[in-house]
């Protein structure tokens, strides 16, 4: 499917330039990202309460009648979510496309292109932002909406790593490793609250913890001597993508969110109590996040550069 | 992956039989789903009641059994039959010998082996997971919504050699922006959402799903078809369960329904007979549609 | 009939006085395909195959090491299969015998005739073509490359090689001869392998359950490679303990037994190859089409896949229509009985090997030795040599149809010139690309 039709001319140049002088700004297409992005933000921006529902306002009542507005937020919320996650997916494919080397990159050169693949997928929800901010009109439906935003994006914040590990995987192969850690997750919890009966969340969520520190310690331990093999990789596949979901967990631990510590950490990295795109969630579940993924991509990608061992 | 070592033998050796004797009960993974099928509800029928929360007065710890086991048992369900358009995808199977009772039998056979992957989720209700008669209700809506979503992937086995992932994930988009202009553009004649619109839009689909189904069909049926008129037929076939439905819209006046609505609320077999009767009449709709394409395609292409 | 059995009974004693035994095997296995019915003979040939396979490794492995009784056991082993070769004649000839004698009677007293399946096919030249082209033309709009005016006819027991350089439409005719490909101009038919007429000429959902296609790029096999070859068979409508046998006897006639458990991503390139062969030819295609098969091939690879390929072309049972592209001049050259040329898209030749270079007013050769150009063109002199160029590889002589190769070879002997590589090419395909 050639897209080039629509492509404008200038930024054609641009682009050309970057992949002459900048591979790793030419992979991450954040020039197109970037254009087709803030064009639909300006276009949604602008027109798009022209196309909506718009709430009935009971005098009687005085009150905002928002049946026909949960209408707008199927329509200018849920299905540009969905097909913004399918452009996310198509962005994911680009990345897979070429083999780019990253492995003169330096430390910071690695933080900087995974903040770079953030911008991008960001940008990529942009115009699903515009078209919501300007369609919903009633408060509560706003809340949820941006509830669904922050709980997407908290883990869209995996992808900006992907594009480091993609072509270590086949499609298949990730969709069953996410599928078997699934399973590997929930046969703890059955074990742990079902048999043991453990009920007291501030210890299953731990030993889920330290599941995961466990697990992330034989992965580096593995990548640092060399010694790793596909299923290695495949762990670290793993630990990459739960990193989103460990994070609250550290930020009850430094004592943030109060006395029900694990309940409110989960409920607001993942929007459920209001305070949207608090600072804490931008630093705990992005920078941080970004942080880590930076170092792990460098470590993890500098080790596969070495033979793997096959059985 | 190997999944070799989990096998039991009499499986294996039935396997091989069916291989030698039954190539396209063997490609359909039959025998795999069911066995998957058979142990997961017996364990979550059985076992499921010891492991789930209990529901207390305010019923607050059991919406989490409704989270964690249900819709993550949907999610997981979901990438399973990803998994199973996998398996489809790996073998190239001909079909075009097949006659139209075979080949509907083979789309049969695939919805049966997608539903019986969510069978296991059945349990939960049966089983004392899902305790609350809410949660249960709630499952059987997402069971419905399992029966319906099972008609397009039925018929994919056939078409997916077709077409790359990504193709299919892109021309999934664009019908969806497609529609949405469309919907903008009818809204842009008609700015009044009450009755104008609503009942106009549904008959704008349908008038556009025929217009390109016709297309479709004259450029397969004159071998004239390219890769676009493949992904054309590929969107059709997607948006053929949306689409049926929306013409029940224009059978009769929508008020007189509630004539039938009592029969059906008096004679809940009707709700089967209905339900699963509108299933075998679009997996037939797919069928003649499917097996259509699928012997076009047989002969060549213009690139 | 009579004459072909008798003629590959000779070939087999032949190979069997020369103690080449894995060669004999071959044919053996071969011979049993096309003279036999009887499961038991095909079970004791892939035996006799297996025993002298599971020796041939114990020789590699060095565990038997004894020389006497190494050649006690291939002595065995040539005898069962001359017993073998014997039985299949003898239950061969007596069927002849049966059916003349029904036949006789059938006429005189309509007497069911014995089953005349079993009689191999009469010559393969006696058939009508199995592909027949003319006019064939396919354009490609984007980058203005033109397949034009294209006239085949490929015929079953006959070998067509397809040579051309790189970009000249070789892949392009394959595609369209197998219907993946719509021409644009032109007329093509499948005489025997369509029973009826069809609206729009071919009917290809019959023609294209009776050709394989093994394409230049292998796709990936799931699952066991003997479970591959298995569901082809399977799908061919060929199920049952006569699935097994098939499978197992075209694993073992390529060589592949040893392999089948195996999985796609565990092989090499030329054994990927080889199984690719194994799955299109063990349903018994009419047309085999193979798009350069021995580019990833080793020389002792190439030699094997390309004896296979003539002898199960010219079965006598099965006889099958084969059309291969390669850039293995030599190597095609030795099997083909035709040859077509492409240029630019354009059928430069296309006939009987023999014929190239029928109407040719120069006589080419290839060599290569330690000799400057000048050096060589001083001891030329006097021979009817009109030029010598070097193409960077070796040196190619053009000279009048008077110029032999006995000469320029007299002449560089004569000097005691080393010579590394000699050919007449004035018959060859490699002229073709001068």
């Amino acid at each position: 499917m050639s897209t080039d039709i629509i492509k404008p001319e200038f930024l054609k140049k641009i682009d050309n330039y970057l992949l002459t002088n900048s591979p790793v700004l030419w992979q991450s297409r954040i020039i197109w990202v970037a254009f087709y992005s803030l064009t639909l933000f300006g276009i949604f921006f602008m027109f798009g309460d022209a196309f909506d529902f718009e709430p009935y306002y009971s005098y009687e009542y005085n009150y905002k009648y928002y049946h026909g507005e949960k209408n707008d937020q199927m329509i200018f919320f849920f299905i540009p979510m969905f097909l913004s996650v399918l452009m996310l997916c198509y962005w994911l494919y680009t990345q897979f496309q070429q083999r780019i080397d990253y492995s003169k990159l330096s430390l910071m050169g690695f933080f900087g292109t995974v903040l770079l693949n953030f911008i991008c997928v960001g940008l990529i929800f942009l115009p699903t932002f515009g078209l919501t901010i300007s369609t919903i009109d009633v408060g509560r439906v706003m809340e949820s909406s941006m509830e669904g935003f922050q709980r997407v994006l908290t883990f869209a914040v995996a992808a900006s790593i992907l594009p480091f590990m993609i072509r270590q995987f086949s499609l298949i192969e990730m969709v069953l490793t996410v599928f078997f850690g699934f399973i590997y997750c929930l046969g703890v919890m059955l074990v742990l609250v079902g048999l043991l009966e453990i009920r007291k969340e501030s210890l299953t969520v731990s030993f889920l913890v330290f599941n995961y520190l466990v697990f992330l310690g034989y992965v580096l331990v593995k990548f640092g001597n060399r010694t790793y093999t596909q299923q290695t990789k495949r762990l670290a596949l793993l630990c990459v993508l739960a990193l989103p979901l460990i994070i609250p967990a550290f930020v009850s631990y430094l004592g943030f969110h109060g006395w029900r510590s694990f309940e409110y950490s989960y409920e607001y990295t993942f929007g459920f109590k209001g305070r949207e795109f608090s600072s804490l969630w931008i630093v705990s579940s992005v920078v941080v996040v970004l942080a880590i993924y930076g170092w792990l991509a460098r470590f993890i990608y500098r080790a596969t550069l070495f033979p793997i061992r096959r059985k | 992956m190997n999944f070799d070592k989990i096998k039991p033998e009499f499986l294996k050796k039935l396997d091989q039989r069916l291989l030698l004797h039954y190539p396209a009960l063997w490609h359909s993974k039959i025998i795999w789903v069911v066995s998957y099928a058979v142990v997961a509800f017996t364990g979550i029928y059985l076992f499921g009641d010891f492991v789930d929360a209990e529901p207390e007065l305010h019923q607050y710890r059991e919406n989490d059994d409704f989270g964690w086991f249900f819709s993550l048992g949907i999610f997981l369900t979901s990438l399973m039959v990803i998994y199973w358009l996998y398996l489809q995808f790996q073998q190239k199977i001909d079909y075009s010998k097949l006659s139209f009772g075979k080949f509907l039998g083979i789309l049969f056979l695939n919805y049966a082996n997608i539903i019986l992957l969510f069978i296991p989720l059945i349990a939960m209700i049966y089983g004392g997971v899902l305790d609350m008669e809410r949660d249960q209700e709630y499952a059987w809506t997402s069971w419905y919504s399992v029966l319906y979503g099972a008609m397009p992937l039925s018929a994919l086995p056939f078409v997916i050699r077709q077409f790359k992932l990504i193709e299919m994930v892109l021309t999934a988009f664009f019908g969806f922006i497609y529609c949405l202009i469309v919907a903008l553009v009818v809204f842009l004649f008609n700015d009044s959402f009450n009755g104008g619109i609503m009942e106009q839009l549904p008959f704008v689909y349908i008038l556009n799903f025929v217009a390109i189904g016709a297309y479709v069909v004259f450029k397969f049926s004159a071998q004239n078809y390219t890769q676009q008129t493949k992904r054309l037929g590929f969107l059709l076939l997607l948006t053929f369960p949306i689409v049926v439905p929306l013409s029940f819209l224009y059978m009769g006046n929508l008020t007189d329904w509630r004539y039938y609505k009592y029969d059906l609320e008096t004679h809940h077999y009707l709700v089967w007979v209905l339900g699963y009767g509108f299933v075998a009449l679009m997996l037939t709709g797919y069928a003649v549609f499917t097996r259509f394409m699928y012997r076009r395609m047989v002969f060549p292409g213009k690139k | 009939m009579n004459k072909i059995i008798s003629e590959r009974s000779i070939e087999l004693d032949l190979l069997l006085q020369d103690e080449n035994l894995p060669r004999a095997i071959n044919r053996l296995l071969d011979f049993v395909q096309d003279f036999s019915t009887n499961p038991q003979f095909v079970t004791n040939a892939l035996q006799i195959s297996a025993d002298q396979r599971q020796l041939a490794r114990s020789i590699e492995e060095q565990s038997l090491v004894n020389y006497q009784e190494i050649d006690q056991k291939n002595q065995q082993i040539a005898q069962r299969i001359a017993d073998l070769k014997q039985k299949i004649i003898e239950v061969y000839q007596l069927a002849i015998q049966v059916h003349a004698q029904n036949t006789r009677e059938h006429e005189t007293t309509n007497v069911p005739t014995a089953d005349a399946a079993f009689i191999p096919a009469k010559g393969a030249e006696s058939f009508p073509p199995i592909m027949e082209c003319y006019g064939l033309t396919k354009m490609y709009r984007k980058s203005g490359f033109t397949l034009a005016n294209i006239d085949l006819q490929l015929r079953l027991g006959e070998i067509t090689g397809v040579v051309g350089e790189n970009g000249n439409g070789k892949t392009t005719l394959f595609k369209v001869i197998t219907g993946n490909l719509q021409h644009d101009s032109g007329k093509i038919g499948f005489p025997l392998l369509q029973r009826a007429k069809h609206a729009n000429g071919v009917n290809w959902i019959e023609v294209k359950s009776e050709i394989a296609y093994v394409e230049q790029e292998l796709p990936s096999w799931y699952g066991t490679l003997k479970q591959n070859i298995q569901l082809e068979l399977t799908q061919h409508g060929i199920t049952g303990s006569q699935n097994e046998r098939d499978a197992a006897y075209i694993l073992e006639r390529l060589g592949l037994t040893e392999h089948a458990q195996k999985k796609w991503s565990e092989l090499s390139g030329g054994y990927k190859l080889r199984f690719a062969l194994a799955k299109a030819l063990v349903w018994k295609p009419k047309l085999l089409v193979i798009d350069e098969p021995l580019a990833n091939l080793d020389v002792r690879s190439q030699r094997i896949v390309l004896n296979d390929m003539k002898d199960l072309a010219k079965s006598a049972k099965h006889p099958i229509s084969i059309i291969i592209s390669s850039q293995h001049l030599h190597e095609i050259e030795s099997i083909a009985d035709n040859l077509v040329f492409l240029q630019q898209g354009q059928m430069k030749f296309s006939g009987e090997k023999e014929d190239i270079g029928s109407d040719r007013q120069h006589n080419f050769f290839e060599l290569s030795c330690k000799l400057d150009k000048q050096a060589l063109d001083g001891l030329l002199t006097g021979l009817p040599v009109t030029e010598i160029e070097h193409n960077g590889l070796s040196y190619v002589i053009t000279g009048t149809k008077e110029l032999e190769g006995q000469k320029i070879l007299q002449a560089l002997l004569h000097q005691n010139v080393e010579i590394e590589y000699f050919r007449n090419i004035s018959n060859s395909a490699k002229r073709l690309f001068l």
